[in-house]
């Protein structure tokens, strides 16, 4: 985001405008993904992308210090995220989790399939899917995690190996058949 | 990494979480163009002063400030206002005090006169000399 010049005073409105509307094209759907499985919950997940957004277009100049428009957004989400929880804004509606997902591939879509998924998803605490979803669709390394999360290595690995763990057992019960054939094999 | 966790890594990856709808974008957008003007926002959000004041005096923020922190704001917020009310409250309580317990004891107002500042020459010193003068004045006055 550069600075605008003087001669375009009248036209800082516009500026902003066009700046924050590039930074929403650039990184708005990866955050609401990331507020998304933190939340499990859409109109939730869209609050905190707002919010977040609204912290940005309210810095106008101040945010061409910013080192990284992409990391100060994703800050401001994850902050709007774990503050809407702690006062109990957000409860997870385990009949919309088929909601949550959306196929990769259209042609192998099976929606039960889907569903069942988004609920064990669903059924996670909040710090296990944030780690799932660094893991399995940012494809981060548990280091970029723990350094992401402030944590230690050691505890984004256990998040991890829970989430995973629960998946396993959740998804069993629902009757995947890949989980539950191995688990037998 | 175990086979378990292939798997179920396997299983996940046939989906992604789902996109936002484009009435986000909207109502993301939207804020910047609508943004009114309203007396309070000054109070509320003194741009103004990083934006004006703070450069004439010499001062720049280094850095861009970080998103909110996690702890409940407006209980600080709460705090100071409750703090800020109950010191007008005092003040207002001690002027009352103060004015009552001077007409129940019949107080007035007292003048520095010639025989104020021959009481205060007697008594001597700079600081005080004055007031006790005055508090005098005032004593054999009502009496």
């Amino acid at each position: 985001m550069s600075e605008p010049a003087q001669g375009d005073r009248g036209n800082t409105g516009d500026d902003a405008g066009r700046r924050l509307a590039a930074a929403y094209d650039a990184h708005g759907a990866s955050l609401y993904r990331l507020a998304l499985m933190i939340l499990a919950d859409r109109s939730a997940a869209e609050d905190a992308v707002q919010q977040a957004f609204a912290k940005l277009a309210g810095m106008d100049d101040r945010a061409a210090h910013l080192a990284s428009i992409h990391g100060y957004l994703r800050s401001a989400v994850r902050n709007e995220c774990y503050r809407m929880l702690a006062r109990g804004r957000v409860r997870v509606r385990h009949e919309l989790a088929a909601s949550l997902l959306e196929t990769v591939d259209p042609d192998t879509d099976l929606a039960e399939h889907r569903e069942a998924v988004g609920r064990a998803l669903s059924r996670l605490p909040p710090e296990q899917r944030e780690v799932v979803h660094m893991k399995v669709y940012e494809q981060m390394t548990f280091h970029q995690i723990a350094e992401e999360l402030k944590v230690s290595i050691n505890t984004a690995a256990s998040r991890w190996r829970y989430a995973v763990e629960k998946l396993r057992v959740a998804l069993a019960a629902y009757g995947c058949d890949e989980v539950h054939d191995d688990r037998e094999r | 990494m175990t086979e378990n966790d292939d798997q179920v890594e396997r299983m996940l990856r046939r989906y992604r979480p789902a996109g936002p709808s484009p009435q986000l974008r909207v109502r993301v957008l939207a804020p910047s163009r609508l943004r009114a003007f309203v007396p309070w926002r000054l109070c509320a959000r003194p741009s103004w002063l990083r934006r004006f004041v703070a450069p004439s005096l010499g001062f720049r923020s280094a850095a861009a400030p970080r998103p909110a922190p996690l702890w409940p704001l407006w209980a600080y917020r709460g705090a100071v206002a409750a703090m800020l009310a109950l010191a007008l409250c005092l003040n207002w309580a001690a002027n009352s005090i103060a004015a009552s317990t001077a007409a129940r004891i019949g107080v007035g107002p007292a003048q520095w006169t010639p025989e104020a500042e021959r009481i205060a020459a007697q008594i001597g010193g700079e600081a005080g000399r004055q007031y006790i003068a005055l508090c005098l004045m005032g004593s054999s006055g009502r009496s």
